[in-house]
């Protein structure tokens, strides 16, 4: 027999397997949402956004309360090109790191300083209360991640408010709470609020700085048209 | 005895030869050529137990003739496809189960839904769109023709009557862990010289390595030619030449 027939007839059962393996792998890799190195992700984060690839600034971990089998855990990265600083979200897939898909196919944004706020993540979940007569009665509550960041060394607090707004302008209802300064850099501020029970409405939130004597020195929100006429 | 001197002879030989296919033929082979061996030692008068005896000699060292020969047989292990294969299938499982339970790779693809023809909706004009580029990894290309569309009781506030021109556009990219670009919250679409004018992006199909869709913008009922522009977050600017000359006729 010719002799390439019959390397091909010995060799060609384990060069189509390994074909076949090589191919199930990448469809692996896909189906998992192409797991990179951590700063790969990023930057492939940066393409979809049309960002350029900045460098990291400070990152941090948050888990929110876990329902209905999923449990929002995820790794903000703060990242910046010298002029405008972003927020990227991703999350590990050990090794490796996969952009995590946060709620409403939340787009990222460059912004410029001295301050920005974002809405990082949310999770609704159900909470039970009982009534007098006995029946149980279920109701809805929501966890807001918020990141606010800084370059001006005069913010000493920075408050949040984030919720579901039944009507503009009022602000009763709405999770509030002071975010806290980020163990990994400096002018981040990160918290969790929780809303409790959560009404239908309009998404809303809103991030105020403060120097250390009390005065208002910055503020951004999701919809200004929405906190017109509130303090 | 030396009924089997042959057949230990070939047996030794073989047992260097790793692939099975190269046994069996060399077995055969080698069988044959000393039968007629022995043959021609028998046709002269040669006992047969010392024909046998000498036709085995004279083909030399088994172990060094099997070596030889077994470099004429590519082998392969066999344990190799049968261990590929059982990856294969462990592989397709997992994901299955990833795909499952997470659903992202279905998400990288969006089929255009049944449209049911647009109730009263009036074309004003057609035309050509031209330009695009590249923004980062992704680029863009016009693809079809460009529609000026009316919207019926739309006008801005200096009473100019709006109309909604629509331009097919074919989004490509080589990497395909990328998904489609961020073109909702963005805003990155304006026109050259209109600045009350906006846009945005509708998906129509998506792929792993493309998403076609049209750039949907707010203009001036009268608009005869537009450049249309896409901005990324770098700074970069993409035109997209749109000239209407030709009005549909009722």
């Amino acid at each position: 027999m010719n002799y390439r027939l019959r390397v091909l007839k010995a060799w060609g059962p384990a060069v189509l397997s390994a074909l076949l393996l090589v191919f199930s792998l990448f469809l692996l890799w896909a189906v998992t949402d192409f797991p990179l190195p951590r700063e790969a992700t990023l930057r492939r984060l940066e393409d979809q956004a049309l960002l350029p690839h900045g460098t990291t600034l400070a990152s941090g971990t948050v888990e929110l309360e876990p329902f209905a089998e999923k449990t929002p855990r995820f790794t903000w990265t703060l990242r910046g090109d010298g002029e405008q600083t972003w927020v990227l979200l991703t999350e590990a897939f050990s090794p490796l790191s996969r952009p995590y898909p946060s709620y409403g196919y939340r787009s990222v944004q460059a912004k410029s300083t001295p301050f920005w706020g974002e809405l990082l993540e949310l999770q609704s979940f159900s909470v039970f209360s009982s009534i007098s007569d006995g029946a149980p009665e279920t109701d809805w509550a929501t966890q807001f991640c918020l990141l606010a960041y800084t370059d001006d060394p005069a913010v000493a607090r920075v408050e949040a408010w984030a919720g579901w707004q039944e009507e503009p302008g009022k602000l009763d209802g709405l999770a509030a709470g002071t975010l806290t300064p980020a163990e990994d850099g400096e002018g981040i501020w990160t918290g969790i609020l929780t809303q409790n029970p959560s009404p239908s409405g309009s998404l809303v939130w809103r991030v105020r700085a403060y120097d250390a004597a009390g005065n208002l020195l910055y503020e951004d929100c999701s919809n200004p048209e929405r906190f017109v006429s509130l303090p | 005895m030396a009924l089997f001197v042959l057949e230990r002879y070939c047996d030794a030989v073989c047992a260097h030869i790793r692939s099975k296919a190269g046994r069996r033929e060399t077995y055969r082979e080698l069988r044959d050529h000393l039968d007629d061996h022995v043959q021609a030692l028998t046709d002269r008068g040669i006992p047969l137990d010392v024909a046998r005896e000498r036709a085995v000699a004279a083909m030399g060292d088994p172990a060094e003739v099997g070596k030889a020969l077994d470099k004429l047989y590519p082998y392969c292990p066999p344990a190799l496809p049968a261990a590929c294969t059982v990856l294969t299938v462990a592989v397709l499982l997992a994901a299955w189960s990833f795909q499952m339970r997470d659903e992202r790779l279905s998400e990288r693809f969006l089929w255009p839904d049944y449209r049911s023809p647009s109730q009263g909706e009036v074309l004003l004009s057609t035309g050509t769109a031209r330009g695009g580029g590249k923004l980062g990894p992704y680029t863009f290309t016009p693809a079809g023709t460009a529609e000026l569309v009316e919207r019926p009781d739309a006008v801005r506030e200096d009473g100019t009557p709006l109309a909604q021109l629509r331009v097919p556009l074919t989004i490509t990219w080589a990497q395909p862990w990328l998904d489609e670009p961020e073109l909702y919250d963005n805003a990155p679409f304006a026109v050259e010289g209109d600045p009350e004018a906006y846009g945005y992006w509708s998906t129509d199909t998506l792929t792993p390595l493309s998403a076609t869709g049209e750039l949907l913008f707010t203009v001036a009922e009268d608009v005869q030619s537009d450049t249309l522009l896409i901005h990324d977050q770098t700074g970069n600017t993409l035109r997209i030449s749109v000239i209407l000359p030709r009005e549909v006729t009722p």
